[in-house]
């Protein structure tokens, strides 16, 4: 009898230590970590701040192709829209994912010493975000005078997020936000070169970079 | 029970035997006698087992007569049921950890396009211009480069005519798949393969493209493949790699729907729709 017990015992004892053993080698092995990023992380910064300014552009440019005569103005606004609105998508999934807030907290607080240098004179807005007065004027625009301060802002816009994008292709921890925001650069500077002749062949002039 | 009993037993055998070497005898004894006796329990598989041998071989040994009484258990017994059981745990878990190292290493990058035989790749940079006038492109189909301002739609659009390359680029820029193929090498059946990759599916579109040197060729954003045949697997490779991959093509998200173009496509040959293109001001109002 007491040669069983202390089999079973044995056993017992064999079987946690496999069982301690295999649980050690998965924490080791970091599976089942929660590997996302942090509230106050870039990547999470990024895919809150970037979700709001992106939402801005998607609202004039969706404005614009309702309202503008000019197709090449329509097309491009339908470019801006759609591809913005896909972006913001990828972003809200990602901070789901993350189990994180969709809702920014203190603007622009993951961009590190460039925030406080970028937010100075901007009233707590991130760069390059249209005032609510500026999105009265131009719901009130028609006709050569709205496309024109359509793509002013929207120049302005496209300069503001262009930094932020940077920022985080450099400084982010995923992959695929690195990639995003990379996209994000390169599409919106190079944007900014047609959106300014365009803005030139209409008789405007760009406003003030951000 | 019957084990204590055995082993109270042991004293009877005779000296001369090994304990080792009558243990296995015995276990043979037992072994016939259980075919009868036990139902063929194997003896020592179980413990239970080892447990309903014990009839079994007093039976045995009854029967036998005079025969010294073969006892059983002498020693310390092999404790099987814990070997078995140790053992299936030790595979159990090497199994598991085994799985899980193999799961944690396979996160591997997926497939690149390098990995497609026999294709070529290139280096448009993002942010190409928006142009309204023709391009000269380097490649045939083209591949990258400045292009119109309106994009061919790409969203499963099936192109019976070929259509101007500037648009079809831009369509490339928003991550979409072209294929293209010679229409004096492929028609009938092979057309209708080509349109089942296409059909019903997003940022893919087929067109005619005339004189093209392969009878079907698929281009991506700085992606090229000349294909002789429809069966051809690398089809299937090349747009699964290609097709919206966020790495390989500049406007990451970007739509392919453009209602207009599909209705009333521009063809090859065709000026742009939008000759300013965006870019190149023509007779536009000078500034101010």
């Amino acid at each position: 009898m007491t040669s069983r017990r202390w089999r079973i015992g044995l056993g017992a004892l064999v079987a946690s230590a496999l069982i301690a053993i295999g649980g050690a080698g998965a924490v080791i092995l970091g599976l089942g970590g929660n590997q996302y990023p942090a509230a106050e992380s870039v990547d999470a910064g990024f895919s809150r701040d970037m979700s709001v300014h992106h939402r801005q552009a998607v609202l004039m440019a969706g404005l614009a192709r309702d309202r503008t005569t000019d197709p090449q103005v329509a097309v491009i606004a339908y470019d801006i829209e759609t591809v913005q609105l896909n972006q913001v998508g990828q972003m809200q999934g990602w901070l789901s994912l993350w189990g994180l807030s969709q809702s920014t907290g203190e603007p622009m607080s993951w961009m590190g010493e460039m925030s406080g240098m970028d937010m100075t004179g901007f009233g707590g807005r991130m760069p390059g975000m249209a005032t609510a007065e500026q999105l009265d004027e131009l719901r009130a625009a028609e006709g050569n005078d709205f496309d024109v301060l359509f793509l002013q802002l929207m120049i302005r816009h496209h300069q503001g997020g262009t930094g932020m994008a940077e920022y985080a292709a450099e400084h982010a921890d995923v992959y695929a936000l690195r990639t995003l925001a990379r996209s994000i650069a390169e599409t919106q500077a190079a944007e900014i070169a047609t959106l300014t002749d365009m803005l030139t062949a209409r008789g405007g002039t760009p406003l003030s970079a951000p | 029970m019957a084990n204590s009993r055995s082993r109270k037993s042991a004293p009877k055998r005779p000296a001369s035997a090994g304990t080792r070497g009558q243990r296995f005898g015995d276990g043979a004894t037992a072994g016939s006698a259980g075919k009868t006796k036990a139902g063929g329990t194997k003896a020592g598989n179980t413990k239970s087992g080892a447990a309903k041998s014990g009839p079994g071989r007093s039976g045995g040994r009854g029967g036998r007569g005079g025969r010294t009484a073969p006892p059983v258990r002498v020693g310390q017994p092999k404790p099987w049921g814990m070997i078995a059981a140790t053992v299936a745990v030790i595979l159990f878990a090497g199994g598991a950890i085994g799985y899980a190292v193999y799961q944690a290493n396979s996160k591997a990058p997926p497939a690149t396009a390098a990995d497609i035989g026999e294709i070529t790749e290139f280096e448009y940079t993002p942010g190409q211009e928006h142009v309204g006038t023709d391009v000269t492109y380097d490649e045939s189909p083209p591949v990258g480069g400045p292009h119109d301002l309106i994009w061919a739609d790409c969203d499963g659009a099936v192109y019976d005519q070929q259509i101007r390359s500037e648009n079809a680029v831009h369509s490339m820029e928003h991550g979409a798949v072209w294929i293209t193929y010679n229409p004096d090498d492929i028609s009938g059946d092979d057309l209708s393969v080509l349109r089942g990759y296409v059909q019903d599916q997003a940022h893919i579109f087929l067109s005619p493209y005339a004189d093209l040197p392969s009878p079907i060729s698929l281009q991506s954003w700085n992606h090229q493949l000349f294909i002789d045949a429809v069966d051809d697997p690398r089809i299937n490779d090349f747009i699964q790699t290609l097709r919206q991959n966020p790495a390989e093509y500049p406007e990451v998200g970007a739509s392919c729907s453009q209602p207009e173009f599909l209705s009333d496509p521009v063809l090859e040959g065709e000026q742009s729709r939008t000759p300013q293109g965006g870019a190149v001001v023509t007779d536009a109002p000078a500034a101010p």
